[in-house]
């Protein structure tokens, strides 16, 4: 079986501050991170071929920096991934469009798998384009996949319960992220990851995509900043009327 | 000169930082008051391929080299010293020993059990007779055939409670000396004659085992010579070489958490209307702190880099273990002194991280035998021979 699973880099939000004074993003310390969900992808992908065996290719497309995502991915245990250099910015319909050349140029897969889209994405969801492109069925809320002798289910989130689906293949799935976190890179994977072959980058020409045929995604326009949040409050007064403020204050957040 | 590290480096440096968050943070505390280490911690880290770091894959190991252990003992010093410590003591000394000495069917042997974590090993060198002066070891190797019989103890062995695999340092042949007379051989727990004496209640590193280690007449098999008979305590001394370089990394590490703590509570704490950091008190405690943390830095990845390019490095690396358990002491009083008497609270990690950071200065070589090291390395040129 043949898991294809595409990975997006994102900011980590943990690095991403707000300047209110310029009403921007403060990037300065912002670090380029695989997308949380696509690692739950990927780890769902890796278990899938750990009980059925095959293999799982990592396909991430972008900035030069993107290569790294597929790097770790290799370190993930990923067999093999693609790289696509590619402009910044992409509309889905155009990462759509280069998907599809990759995995057409891959011969196709059994189960396409990629992440939840990232909160600050705007280029949408990636696996219902992908399944309505193919003409494939699509799962979304997968938290994982199991195999048994009747073939391979999905275990689809709903809220504290789950379902089990049968899954025909070939499929494609949206994954978000379960109860298990997805493993940690291994130091002896870490160690060859970069070595020559781990990565293949293919160039929009070995995909024969002309480059002023891919369309930029809608230029994204200044923040609008909510109230501040406040860091603490000063009550000042008797101590009696300060005590009563702030049992009024703690009553009203529902504190107390 | 090209100070950037290797992407491969830097993926793996995210990764510890991310497993000691996620896993080691959270029981810093708890392993230094059950002073026990958290043995399903030690299966996660096996697991997770953290105790093979610096090894060849070919014998199960990270293949990371010098660098990637550096890395790792940098993070761990900076969230558990006790973790770092077990660490520390299972591949910079135990597993080191076996793949600095072994032969190629002991590496192949033991190696890959003790990368994965399956067994755990620890390294017994030190006796009551004989700690600085390792020469004076009086545990004791007589032939018997095609075995070995080993009789001695030793103490403040870290590790030795919970040890699979120990390499253990015997006289074998008293007229030759310790260049020629000392054998190291590897043993395993279940021998017959091989017990864990008392445990040490030590002041820090609480969340690390030490024990005493007897040897009653344990029967060993030749095959279990660590290399060859008479060679033992060259391979110790090297193993020490290699194994203080770790040391300082993790000493790095808690400098450099020291450094970041004392930051944060100058960034948050107001006295006289003012942040204390705004003070030129605490601003000179923090610049002090924060050149000793870069020079330290610099010093540990260069003898890594050394080491990985098989350079001479055993006079920085004693350099190493010397400036950096300093520095780490220097640092962590420093914070403690930033931070009052929040610091000198045990609800706050930094009594804990205080504690741990003592121990440095005196284990694998005292910071007295690492002087002698180094000024036996540099003035052996001008024709001085240093005397212990």
């Amino acid at each position: 079986m043949r898991i294809i699973v595409c990975l997006k880099q994102g900011l980590d939000p943990k690095t991403v501050k707000i300047s209110r004074s310029r009403e921007e993003f403060d990037l300065r310390e912002a670090m380029l991170v695989t997308h949380s969900e696509d690692k739950a992808a990927l780890e769902a992908a890796l278990r899938l071929r750990e009980a059925e065996g095959g293999e799982v290719l990592a396909i991430t497309v972008g900035r030069p920096a993107a290569e790294d995502s597929a790097h770790e991915a290799v370190a993930m245990g990923a067999d093999k991934a693609i790289f696509v250099p590619a402009p910044e910015n992409l509309s889905g319909r155009s990462l759509t469009t280069l998907i599809l050349a990759v995995i057409a140029r891959l011969g196709g897969a059994d189960l396409i798998l990629a992440g939840r889209a990232p909160a600050l994405d705007t280029t949408g969801p990636l696996a219902p384009r992908l399944a309505a492109e193919l003409g494939i069925p699509l799962l979304l809320d997968v938290v994982a996949f199991e195999a048994s002798a009747s073939g391979i289910a999905a275990l689809v989130s709903r809220g504290d319960a789950g379902l089990r689906i049968p899954v025909a293949l070939p499929a494609a799935a949206e994954v978000i992220r379960g109860v298990d976190r997805p493993r940690y890179p291994h130091p002896s994977r870490i160690a060859v990851a970069w070595d020559p072959g781990r990565v293949e980058t293919w160039t929009l020409a070995d995909l024969g995509i002309a480059e002023d045929t891919l369309v930029a995604e809608t230029e994204s326009g200044n923040l609008v900043l909510g109230a501040e949040r406040q860091r603490g409050q000063t009550i000042n007064g008797e101590p009696d009327a300060v005590a009563a403020e702030l049992v009024g204050i703690l009553r009203a957040r529902r504190l107390i | 000169m090209d100070f950037t590290l290797p992407k491969n480096l830097l993926l793996f440096r995210e990764m510890v930082r991310e497993f000691a968050e996620q896993e080691v943070r959270p029981r810093a505390k708890q392993v230094d008051v059950q002073s026990w280490p958290d043995m399903e911690l030690t299966r996660k880290l096996g697991e997770n391929g953290l105790l093979g770091v610096p090894f060849p894959l070919e014998y199960g190991g990270g293949g990371l080299g010098e660098l990637g252990y550096c890395l790792l003992m940098e993070v761990m010093g900076g969230v558990c010293t006790s973790t770092a410590t077990t660490i520390g003591a299972h591949i910079g000394i135990g597993v080191m020993s076996i793949y600095l000495g072994g032969n190629e069917e002991q590496k192949r042997r033991y190696m890959p059990d003790l990368c994965s974590g399956r067994k755990l090993a620890a390294f017994c060198l030190t006796e009551p007779g004989a700690g600085s002066d390792a020469a004076a070891i009086k545990t004791r190797a007589i032939k018997d055939g095609s075995n070995w019989i080993v009789t001695g103890n030793k103490i403040y062995i870290t590790n030795g409670p919970i040890a699979d695999v120990m390499t253990v340092l015997a006289v074998t042949d008293p007229s030759l000396g310790v260049r020629g007379g000392v054998t190291a051989f590897i043993v395993e727990k279940d021998m017959s004659g091989v017990s864990v004496g008392s445990i040490e209640h030590k002041m820090g590193i609480r969340g690390s085992a030490t024990s005493e280690m007897v040897f009653d007449e344990v029967v060993v098999p030749s095959a279990n010579v660590l290399g060859q008979v008479g060679a033992g305590f060259v391979t110790f001394m090297a193993t020490l070489d290699a194994g203080r370089l770790g040391l300082g990394a993790a000493c790095l590490g808690g400098a450099q958490a020291a450094l970041d703590s004392m930051c944060r509570y100058a960034a948050a704490r107001q006295q006289f209307g003012r942040l204390i950091g705004e003070k030129q008190a605490i601003q000179w405690m923090v610049a002090d702190t924060a050149a000793e943390v870069e020079a330290l830095r610099s010093m540990v990845y260069r003898t890594a880099w050394l080491v990985d390019s098989h350079r001479p490095f055993s006079k920085e690396a004693a350099i190493c273990k010397l400036y950096g358990s300093e520095i780490a002491s220097r640092a962590l009083n420093k914070a403690l002194q930033v931070h009052g008497a929040l610091g000198y609270n045990r609800d706050f990690p930094l009594e804990r991280m205080w504690r741990d950071a003592r121990i440095a200065e005196i284990f694998e070589g005292t910071n007295e035998i690492q002087r002698i090291v180094i000024a036996g390395q540099v003035l052996r040129p001008y024709g001085v021979r240093v005397q212990s």
